[in-house]
């Protein structure tokens, strides 16, 4: 059995611990942010938090996140930076498809929570490995400038 | 003044229906076998399109489907706004063959003029009609009545909501066209900004995507084929991966090759053992790669002139011939293709983001030996797809499966799927010629182009003249005797030449093209298809023109345009980059680039502003300045993330993307392969939008692509003096050119 904590509660699952901790949140405990993308660590679609780390979940082993904090876009704790993010997102229309929406949004969450005044410098390159296809990037951007206002 | 007269309804209750489509709505979606609880009616009649129901909502059927381009948001304030009431009424229905109108594909951003203006007619049809039979009920007249969010109001206060009058049933009249909708003065939704009703749940995580269906005891597909467009299955070794942990069954049929398990990861594990235990064979691919952008130009083809105005023959002036590439290109979607299939006694129900679920079901119902009337196809919501990508192919690769196993099967492809499966968009050679005359301007035009298909989407297999096609590519490797589309005349290869004939007033031109059936990988639809090579060949040679008579590209493009609204445009954008002319200063350079998408769509120009290290040809974009023009706009935010999108897309095709390919296959079939512009490398984009009330609206969703491209050629030129015709725009072509 391993347990971890998802947003908020606490959680075991009894799968094969090598199992990709991105089928478990999305087929075992019906997650819909993150989303598989690669499975290569290649695009960012499948980010989620652990303990607060921006991570790809197609490549982390479940076992990897025993007694951690997994956070995912679905988390509600209010006034969060994440919650800040989605509304700006949402402000700004920052998405197309929305498919890569998840990746961009998390992986801001990170560098908001550590470096709130980050400069745009540090967002560009913080963002970089996070695809759209869409052309949603200076959306994006206009976003993330948007809730460093608010945080 | 005006009596009414009692208007009526038909007494065919629809509640039924409209009770099965809000359990459609909530995700995840239940199963539903094709017995249909709800009739899809007459589509002449506005119940086809338009349904209220007794609790106030809105629901709105159309045949065009959610892409992420945001059809869904303009569709409802188009209705909103003729029925007079609030956008959060509105409920649009992804399209289903159950209850949808066939709106064949979703595709030519084509969607407001079609679809969304039938629904401007069924709307105000639906009000004229709900507002006579109100006026008797309030015995008061017609030219008193006013409608306020669905609720009719009588002078005497007295009133009644369409969704009481109406009851639950069908309305029952025929879209006539004689109701006339709201003068473009009048309107409240149309023409204001309004967010994506789909994004919040996007942005929240809530079940939106055909990935987020889960239905009851459903397990999990995954194809095994080898890279390649043709292949051949010599050998598998199947017993190793029938024991793995979670395996259900292994399909064999001919050349198809895939896997079924319980859980998603034992998917995954078991197609990778049965990958290594395949032994393919795989034909040469020709030409090669590096042989391609000469020998496109000898491959068999279907010639002809397709435009002879005057005469172009010389007449002495300058003469001027350049020839420009462009490569394979991939769709590349965030999320690979997915769908779900699921046999049901012999009903099959598919979940598709395919961009027609009509045709696809056509297709598909030829392949399986099915009457279409037993397969029913849902669309659901993908990442974005520009095009045909391999929406349509995992549908068929679900299908196939689903007859090893009663259980739903959900299919997703890998990226490698998707990098090497989904159908590319074709490389193309265009050759230009033109004579300049004392006057600097342009007396005559020749532009020839060599093109793959454009568009080989599935259920067009009525329109190959011979044989038992299919567009669907799963298909083409079972034991059937399906081939993929032959193409065997012009007239059946569609597309390639958008946007050759150019929009600038010139009085001789000369159009030819040499459409080539057979290409060394698989192609059809993407975004614009050949707009974007046409484009930026003939606004790479007009910059090169105007660079060689020493004018300015702006001032040259505006002595061959006439036309006020593309004068408008073009001077638009010139002011609002202030532009001033050529940068001339070594690394730092702006180019500018107009079209009118197929020449009777979005009107659009742009200047692009680069910085190109010397040393190194990298190129960094600096700002785009954009101006658009789509006539009367629904969405102003909706067209300007659309222009954005295709600014950015375009740019990112242009700078850096190739397929490649070699005897084994394609070669680009990883992110790191095959990259796509990061965010760190998008520029800053400022656009500027002109509103035509009174224009008709035209689609906004392609008209950046092609001029974007032939912007960025041309700073990369103002910086460096290196004129590169053939894409991507590397830094090492870059180098080689300056030298
Ligand atoms: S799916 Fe995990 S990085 Fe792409
Ligand atoms: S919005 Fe579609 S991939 Fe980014």
């Amino acid at each position: 059995m391993i347990r971890f904590q998802l947003n908020g509660n606490s959680v075991t699952t009894g799968v094969n611990e090598d199992a990709p901790l991105l089928y478990v949140l999305r087929n075992d405990f019906s997650l819909n942010g993150p989303k598989f993308g690669c499975g290569a660590s290649a695009c960012g679609a499948c980010t989620v938090l652990v303990n607060g780390q921006a991570v790809r979940s197609c490549i982390t082993p479940v076992s990897l996140v025993a007694d951690s904090e997994v956070v995912s876009l679905e988390d509600q704790t209010p006034d969060s930076v994440l919650s800040v993010l989605q509304q700006a997102f949402l402000v700004e229309q920052a998405a197309q498809c929305g498919y890569c929406s998840n990746g961009m949004i998390l992986t801001a969450t990170e560098l908001l929570s550590s470096n709130p005044a980050a400069s745009d410098a540090e967002i560009r390159e913080s963002m970089d490995g996070i695809l759209c296809r869409c052309g949603a990037q200076a959306r994006v951007l206009k976003a993330i400038k948007r809730a460093q206002v608010q945080i | 003044m005006i009596k009414p007269d009692t208007a009526s309804l038909s007494r065919r209750s629809i509640l039924h229906g409209i009770g099965g489509l809000t359990a459609y709505f909530a995700l995840p979606v239940s199963i539903r076998t094709a017995q249909g609880e709800m009739r899809r009616p007459n589509e002449s009649t506005v119940d086809a399109w338009i349904r209220i129901d007794p609790k106030g909502s809105v629901y709105v059927s159309s045949g065009k489907a959610e892409l992420g381009q945001g059809i869904q948001t303009a569709f409802g304030q188009i209705v909103a706004e003729e029925l007079d009431v609030d956008l959060a009424r509105i409920k649009v229905i992804n399209p289903d063959t159950d209850r949808s109108p066939d709106e064949s594909y979703t595709a030519g951003s084509a969607s407001i003029q079609s679809s969304g203006m039938t629904l401007r007619h069924a709307s105000a049809e639906i009000r004229r009609h709900l507002v006579k039979m109100a006026a008797g009920r309030l015995h008061a007249d017609l030219v008193d009545i006013r409608v306020e969010d669905g609720e009719v109001i009588a002078p005497d206060g007295g009133h009644i909501t369409y969704w009481a009058l109406v009851g639950g049933l069908e309305i029952n009249i025929p879209i006539s066209g004689n109701a006339q909708p709201k003068r473009p003065a009048d309107h409240k939704f149309v023409g204001t900004p309004q967010q994506r009703a789909d994004l919040p749940a996007k942005l929240y995580g809530e079940a939106s995507y055909i990935v987020d269906i889960r239905l009851e005891g459903m397990v999990h597909g995954r194809i095994v084929r080898p890279p390649a467009p043709k292949f051949t299955l010599v050998d598998v070794s199947i017993d190793t991966v029938s024991a793995m942990d979670g395996v259900i069954s292994v399909v064999r049929d001919g050349s198809f090759l895939g896997v079924i398990a319980e859980r998603e990861e034992q998917a995954v594990a078991a197609a990778e053992v049965l990958a290594e235990g395949a032994s393919w064979d795989i034909p040469p691919i020709e030409p090669p790669l590096e042989e391609l952008p000469e020998r496109i130009k000898t491959l068999p083809s279907f010639d002809s002139v397709f435009l002879e105005v005057g005469d172009v023959n010389s007449a002495g002036g300058e003469r001027f011939e350049a020839s420009y590439y462009r490569p394979f290109h991939a769709h590349g979607s965030i999320g690979p293709s997915c769908a779900i299939a699921q046999l049901d006694g012999d009903i099959l129900t598919v979940w598709s983001h395919t961009q027609g679920v009509y045709p696809a079901r056509r297709d598909m119902a030829n392949v399986l030996g099915m009457a279409e009337s037993n397969l029913r196809f849902i669309h659901a919501h993908g990442a974005g797809c520009y095009g045909h990508n391999g929406a349509d192919d995992v549908a068929m690769d679900a299908a196939l499966l689903a007859r090893a196993t009663d259980l739903p099967v959900r299919v997703m492809w890998s990226r490698q799927d998707e990098l090497a499966h989904s159908p590319f968009g074709t490389a193309m050679r265009i050759e230009i010629a033109a004579e300049l005359d004392s006057n600097n301007r342009l007396r005559s035009y020749e532009h020839t182009l060599w093109s793959g298909a454009h568009i080989a989407r599935p259920g067009l297999q009525s329109q190959m003249s011979s044989g038992n096609r299919s567009g669907l590519m799963p298909a083409w490797s079972t034991n059937s005797d399906l081939q993929p589309y032959a193409f065997q005349s012009a007239a059946s290869m569609f597309g390639a030449d958008r946007n050759s004939d150019p929009i600038y007033d010139i009085a001789n031109k000369r159009l030819t093209k040499h459409l080539l059936p057979e290409m060394p990988l698989r192609v059809s639809a993407m975004r614009s298809l050949g707009a974007y090579s046409n484009h930026y060949a003939m606004e790479s040679f007009m910059d090169e023109v105007a660079f060689n008579a020493d004018v300015d590209p702006i001032e040259f493009r505006l002595q061959h345009l006439s036309n006020p609204r593309y004068r408008a445009i073009v001077e638009k954008v010139a002011e609002e980059a202030n532009w001033s002319g050529r940068s001339n200063k070594k690394g730092t350079g702006r180019g500018f680039a107009f079209g009118r998408y197929r020449n009777t769509s979005g009107i659009f120009a742009i200047v692009v502003d680069v910085h190109v290290d010397l040393e190194n040809g990298e190129v960094a974009i600096s700002k785009v300045v954009g101006a658009i023009d789509v006539g009367q706009v629904i969405n102003p935010d909706g067209v300007l993330n659309q222009i954005e999108g295709g600014i950015i897309q375009s740019l990112s095709w242009t700078l850096m993307e190739e397929v490649t390919y070699d005897h084994t296959g394609v070669t680009s079939t990883e992110w790191w392969d095959y990259p796509i512009m990061s965010v760190a490398q998008s520029p800053v984009i400022e656009l500027h939008l002109i509103d035509r009330p009174d224009l008709p609206s035209v689609g906004a969703g392609e008209a950046s692509q092609g001029p974007t491209a032939a912007a960025l050629a041309n700073a990369i030129f103002d910086a460096t003096g290196a004129r590169v015709r053939d894409l991507p725009l590397r830094p090492e072509k870059i180098l080689k050119q300056m030298t």
